[in-house]
């Protein structure tokens, strides 16, 4: 055989080392994907488990703690984050740092989703806390622009609040409602609120609220009318006083200004 | 019986073990302290949580330890012949080792506790937390099912030291033990309530965990530090029937351990 043969050896030896130098000339000039930070490979939970020594409060705990300490700005580095806090999350629902830390970064770069289950979760299992509810309620109104679900979750945290507390996530949930345009529910909550206060001040604000969700309902009355008339949404709220259904147009207790929305089928109040 | 339980107390003691064990006691605190420091919201939790895992890693392997020095080896060395040439039967051998085994692990329990209750009160006074962490009946009745835990793990660390005759086999087995039978539970939770975050996992180990349950003891139900650390207290139910699991385990195993020892031949 030819290739037992000593000049063979040679020969073979030459032709690979050529053929090794240039794959890496060629290899080199490719491009490699853009590398990101990760904080490390994150391991299965239950190999989690087993890494807390089958305590499941250690190794919720080492979970928290290792998010804590990495740094990291790239997508791989949440994406791992957001990882760990989930696994956290099903270990030890009750943690609080964990929802605590999870909802102060993750919804904040990209990882809205992953944010939301834990403080669902977080709300789920510890049914004593409001500011997971809380929480999940800022990122459905901010992120999500799910205003009504928003003001559900924060009524969730009064629920779960008294004194000061109670009255502010009232509020807001309230202030969310206004947002999402359903001012029917936003007058009866802040009706609710501005009854239960016993501070001037804030009675003060509620009954601005309240004229301002008012006048926001009237408008929308006269919008459905307009249209029941003239089958057809009015251009502008002018259009409401030119066809006689309005005297003028109202003043909003600070300053706002009211427009239409929607081609004009729905009424919001922007600032001037 | 009662000068061999003593006996039994004054070996664990002499030996270099409890020494190893203040150690151990007292680094897991100053871990526990300074894993406090990571928490934005709840620090004091969090050293207690931390200590409580820390300070029952220590007192596992020291209960194994002192089954391997009371009784492992004195079957090894044949010292037990020696204590049987005495008017004793061997069961009773074996009840007065492992109630001293039982009473080393309970002081040295009572010094992690009280050790962990101290720095828990004088850490962290500074900061008003939201949901402050209970140090009442709560924090006592999370030892007390720490202690029927440990308990399990001994009488299992004793039964198959009756059996083995391969030196370290039992302790290491017993720490295994010990770390898959607290892993099921929270292994069976994860893998039914994570769904999308197990992924792949949950195929098989899911049904595997589940049946296994039914024949082994589930010692993470004896893990109730949700009621110090969150206030959350566990159903009558589970406390009672943890209780009862525990002790049946407790009793199955010396049972098997006495007949093991019985067939014996140590001579």
């Amino acid at each position: 055989m030819i290739l037992f043969k000593a000049h063979a050896y040679k020969l073979i030896f030459i032709t690979a080392l050529g053929l090794a130098l240039l794959s890496s000339v060629k290899l080199s000039a490719i491009a490699r994907a853009p590398a990101d930070e990760g904080i490390s490979y994150i391991m299965p939970g239950v190999v989690n488990v087993f890494m807390g020594l089958g305590d499941r409060y250690l190794a919720a705990n080492l979970l928290v703690i290792k998010s804590i300490i990495s740094i990291g700005q790239g997508e791989i580095h949440f994406k791992d984050k957001a990882q760990l806090h989930l696994q956290a999350i099903y270990l030890n629902g009750y943690n609080e740092d964990n929802y605590y830390q999870a909802s102060a970064s993750l919804p904040w770069n990209g990882f809205v989703d992953e944010g939301q289950q834990i403080l669902r979760q977080a709300r789920k299992v510890r049914d004593f806390d409001p500011w997971p509810a809380f929480y999940e309620g800022f990122s459905e109104f901010y992120f999500y622009k799910n205003y009504t679900r928003a003001a559900d979750l924060s009524l969730v945290a009064a629920d779960r609040s008294a004194g000061n507390d109670r009255q502010l996530f009232k509020d807001l949930a309230a202030k969310w409602l206004t947002s999402s345009a359903n001012y029917n529910l936003a007058l009866t909550l802040v009706t609710e609120l501005e009854q239960n206060t016993k501070s001037m001040a804030t009675k003060q604000r509620l009954n601005g609220r309240k004229q301002r969700l008012k006048n926001l309902i009237m408008l929308e009355e006269l919008v459905v009318e307009y249209n029941r008339l003239f089958t057809s949404w009015p251009i502008n709220l002018s259009s409401l006083l030119e066809k006689g259904l309005l005297e003028e147009i109202p003043i909003d207790p600070w300053g706002w200004q009211y427009m239409l929305t929607e081609n004009g089928s729905k009424v919001g109040v922007f600032k001037k | 019986m009662t000068s061999l339980i003593w006996l039994s107390i004054l070996s664990g003691y002499r030996s270099k073990s409890f020494r190893l064990f203040i150690v151990m006691a007292m680094a897991s605190v100053l871990l526990a302290w300074l894993a406090s420091s990571f928490s934005a919201r709840s620090p004091a939790t969090l050293l207690l949580d931390v200590g409580m895992s820390f300070q029952r890693i220590a007192l596992i392997l020291m209960a194994v330890f002192w089954v391997q020095e009371l009784y492992y080896k004195d079957l090894e060395k044949k010292t037990a012949v020696f204590l049987l040439a005495y008017p004793i039967s061997r069961p009773v051998y074996l009840v007065s080792r492992f109630i001293g085994v039982l009473l080393l692990t309970s002081v040295a329990l009572v010094l992690s506790a009280s050790l962990l209750y101290v720095v828990a009160l004088l850490s962290h006074a500074d900061y008003e937390q939201l949901f402050p962490s209970s140090l009442g009946l709560s924090y006592v009745a999370t030892w007390a099912y720490f202690w029927l835990g440990i308990l399990v793990i001994v009488s299992f660390a004793f039964m198959l030291s009756s059996f083995c005759e391969t030196p370290n086999l039992p302790v290491i087995c017993a720490i295994g033990f010990a770390v898959a039978m607290h892993a099921m539970g929270p292994v069976l939770d994860y893998l039914s309530y994570a769904k999308g975050v197990a992924g792949v996992q949950t195929d098989w180990i899911l049904p595997f965990v589940k049946n296994a349950l039914y024949i082994l003891p589930d010692l993470d139900r004896l893990d109730i530090r949700k009621w110090s650390l969150y206030g959350v207290m566990p159903s009558t139910s589970l406390l009672l029937w943890g209780i009862v699991s525990a002790f049946s385990y407790i009793v199955l195993f010396l049972v098997v351990s006495i007949v093991g020892l019985q067939r014996r031949d140590i001579v």
